[in-house]
């Protein structure tokens, strides 16, 4: 580059540093000015506090076993746990029998609907090669098809647990579930299916 | 001629007119959900842009934009609580209006405005835009330099109430841009190097999975705190009578220009945002109206001037924060600041050059501005009945989705290899961490993205600048036009301070 044999160049250090003892300087000058009512400002109330780290833990956690049981399941997972609890508002002990089940019964659900969308999927592709429909081999076809059959499913179920869901200590939980199972389908079509993200398929080997 | 109907050919294709229109409701939505901004949908869309052709990509986003400027207005007029800081004024007259029975015309009147404004912007930047360009071409180094530093402090004391609050998430933000590699030496340049040396740190801190974690993650973390709260109710009322009769709106002409010429301008300054210019033009607004001499209904006695008036100047801000982006590269707000960011990773370099070599580009732009504002106008007038139901969704069932969008979005970005988009996971929610904690200390986030995006660009030229001049420092002082964004930057900082005296 131009000058650096004579050392003109500021060196890369330069602006890190300076940025550095710019930091510094002002972190120490809020320090020093904050009151104890600004400090009073940022409390948070328990429940909320709880959700918060809840969200913050379930997100590392997810991070880690993202690749290991991958996209469906973690995803699924996270997000029942976390619709479950926000629904309450907070976490509580009577709250995780119903946590329990709920999560148990979700999963399931979620990979049945799952499987039934890699069923239908395949079944497109290879009835399109087989019978040259070229627009059964679409990936974005085959992914409004897979949609189609969601949106049905799920309007069935609603109907059909219509009046289980006014009940309210079963609606967290089929609220929770349907909503899993419903985002993370749509997700997996959207970003998987049309986009070819390499979603983690973790242990589902189908 | 060629470039033009090339413009249009990029945005006039099914497929982009979809996606605008997606873009475009999913923009009423966000800005209609109380605690959502543009900015964070515009960061959680980022990444599925990234998976779309260039211009159907920023079409998306600019859908976002514009539909989540305008759809704020409608828990403002509802319900009282505006969707974004950039309703705020509307709230005023509409919820009074509502009170009236009124509710269908003030929807209507802001929908109507919000569409005028944002076509007289549109044209103010497509007049303006090239001419700044064109003053670009008198930048060397040492001007590139000085511009991002004004750009960066005019955003840092205009964020914050607390100048120093400003600086230092800026200074943040630009520590955040320095890591990685250096741009000349490729030395590496990372803290805890013996920890981070093996990770795809190494690479620098990428700009998505950044803005996702400060706009996206720590929105949820942030508005967790309210989830007791309840979902909110809107107010069953019968809503008629939704387009504002055309008299009326004529009648409003001045208070429309003005509103238009205030939000342009307020836009086209780097860092003040909407909600000064929607302020501002709803006082100019009352002053018009209770002049004697007017005939039109007095701004804050619940009508429709008062609405018009800061959603005129609202969305004509859109048009007015993309005049710095496009000519300068420096981002007029924060929702602008993440749209900057996405035409960069689309490799659109603003600046002279985009306006001389790119100019299909150009055109292809303006007219997805165009086509989102059509959509914005459609889509709400259309559907005034329909996206005020959008205020029933409980946040307890939002957030939660918000959250895994922003994770996977963050993912999206590198998805073809599978580490390095994990580890961008744990950077936007580290980010979101580090967003949310900012947040609730009272310290503005929009600097640190200006100082992510800015950080590359003040660096290299800075050095540059050096290196040309023999290592003379004070090269920046040589330069006229250096000079002059010296002048400002140092203007940006001492004039809050001494507002803040006087006050005192």
């Amino acid at each position: 580059m131009i000058g650096d044999e004579r050392g003109w160049d500021p060196g890369s250090r330069a602006l890190p540093i300076a940025m550095g003892f710019l930091m510094l300087g002002l972190s120490t000058h809020l320090i020093f000015k904050e009151t104890a009512k600004e400090q009073a400002e940022r409390s948070v109330p328990t429940g909320a506090r709880h959700l918060i780290v809840l969200t913050i833990l379930l997100s590392i956690f997810y991070i880690l076993v993202f690749r290991a049981l991958g996209f469906i399941l973690s995803t699924a997972m996270l997000l029942f746990t976390l619709i479950y609890f926000n629904y309450h508002g907070d976490i509580r002990l009577e709250l995780f029998p119903g946590f329990a089940a709920g999560l148990v019964s979700s999963t399931v659900f979620v990979l049945l609907v799952y499987t039934a969308g890699r069923f239908i999927t395949r079944s497109l592709f290879y009835l399109g090669r087989a019978r040259s429909y070229e627009l059964f081999t679409s990936k974005v076809f085959s992914a409004f098809v897979v949609l189609l059959f969601g949106a049905v499913l799920f309007a069935v179920l609603l109907v059909s647990l219509r009046k289980t869901v006014n009940k309210p200590r079963v609606r967290s939980v089929l609220v929770a579930g349907l909503t899993a199972a419903g985002v993370t389908e749509g997700l997996y079509l959207v970003f998987k299916q049309i986009f070819l993200v390499s979603l983690a398929r973790g242990i589902l080997f189908w | 001629m060629e470039e033009l109907f090339s413009g249009i050919q990029q945005v006039f294709n099914l497929n982009t007119i979809l996606w605008i229109a997606l873009g475009e409701v999913l923009g009423i939505i966000i800005g209609a959900l109380p605690g959502l901004t543009a900015t964070m949908g515009i960061a959680l869309l980022l990444p599925l842009s990234f998976q779309l052709a260039r211009v159907t990509g920023i079409g998306l986003l600019l859908g976002v934009y514009c539909g989540a400027v305008s759809g704020a207005s409608i828990p403002a007029i509802l319900l009282g609580i505006p969707g974004n800081p950039n309703a705020i004024a509307t709230v005023y007259d509409g919820q009074a209006m509502t009170r009236k029975g009124l509710a269908g015309q003030a929807l209507g009147g802001a929908v109507v405005a919000s569409f005028i404004g944002g076509i007289l912007s549109l044209i103010a930047l497509s007049l303006f835009s090239p001419l700044i360009a064109r003053f670009t071409l008198a930048f060397g180094p040492a001007e590139k330099a000085t511009l991002a530093l004004v750009g960066l402090t005019i955003i840092a004391s205009v964020s914050a109430k607390n100048l120093a609050k400003g600086i230092l998430t800026g200074a943040f933000g630009l520590a955040l841009a320095f890591m990685g590699t250096d741009p000349f030496t490729d030395t590496l340049r990372v803290p805890f190097p013996e920890l981070l040396a093996k990770t795809p740190l190494v690479g620098g801190i990428n700009l998505i999975p950044a803005l996702i974690g400060l706009f996206g993650v720590s929105q949820v973390l942030y508005d967790l705190e309210r989830i007791q709260e309840g979902r909110l109710a809107p107010p069953q009322l019968k809503i008629e009578k939704v387009f504002p009769p055309l008299r009326k709106v004529a009648s409003m002409w001045r208070i429309i220009l003005e509103s238009t010429g205030i939000g342009t301008l307020i836009g086209a300054i780097p860092g003040t945002g909407a909600s000064i210019a929607v302020f501002l033009s709803y006082e100019r607004a009352k002053r018009i109206t209770s002049s004697p001499r007017s005939k039109l209904e007095k701004v804050g006695s619940g009508c429709l001037e008062g609405v018009m008036a800061p959603e005129v100047a609202n969305n004509a801000v859109t048009g007015g924060a993309l005049i710095p982006v496009l000519s300068l590269g420096i981002p007029g707000d924060a929702g602008t600041a993440v749209l900057l960011g996405a035409l960069l990773i689309k490799g659109v370099v603003p600046g002279y050059q985009l306006f001389s070599q790119n100019m299909d580009l150009v055109y292809a732009i303006l007219f997805a501005l165009l086509l989102s504002n059509v959509f914005m106008l459609t889509f709400q007038l259309l559907g005034v009945r329909i996206f005020p139901k959008v205020l029933s969704i409980p946040m307890a069932l939002l957030l939660p989705v918000i959250l895994v969008l922003s994770m996977i979005g963050a993912y999206a970005i590198k998805g073809q290899a599978v580490l390095a988009a994990t580890f961008d996971m744990g950077v936007a929610l580290v980010l979101g961490i580090i967003g949310y904690y900012l947040k609730k200390a009272d310290y503005p986030t929009a600097p640190i993205v200006l100082g992510l995006i800015l950080g590359g660009l003040l660096e290299v030229n800075f050095r540059r600048a050096v290196k040309l001049a023999g290592g003379n420092y004070l090269v920046f002082f040589t330069k006229p036009i250096a000079v002059v964004f010296i002048v400002l930057a140092v203007f940006s900082v001492v004039l809050p301070l001494i507002q803040k005296r006087r006050r005192s």
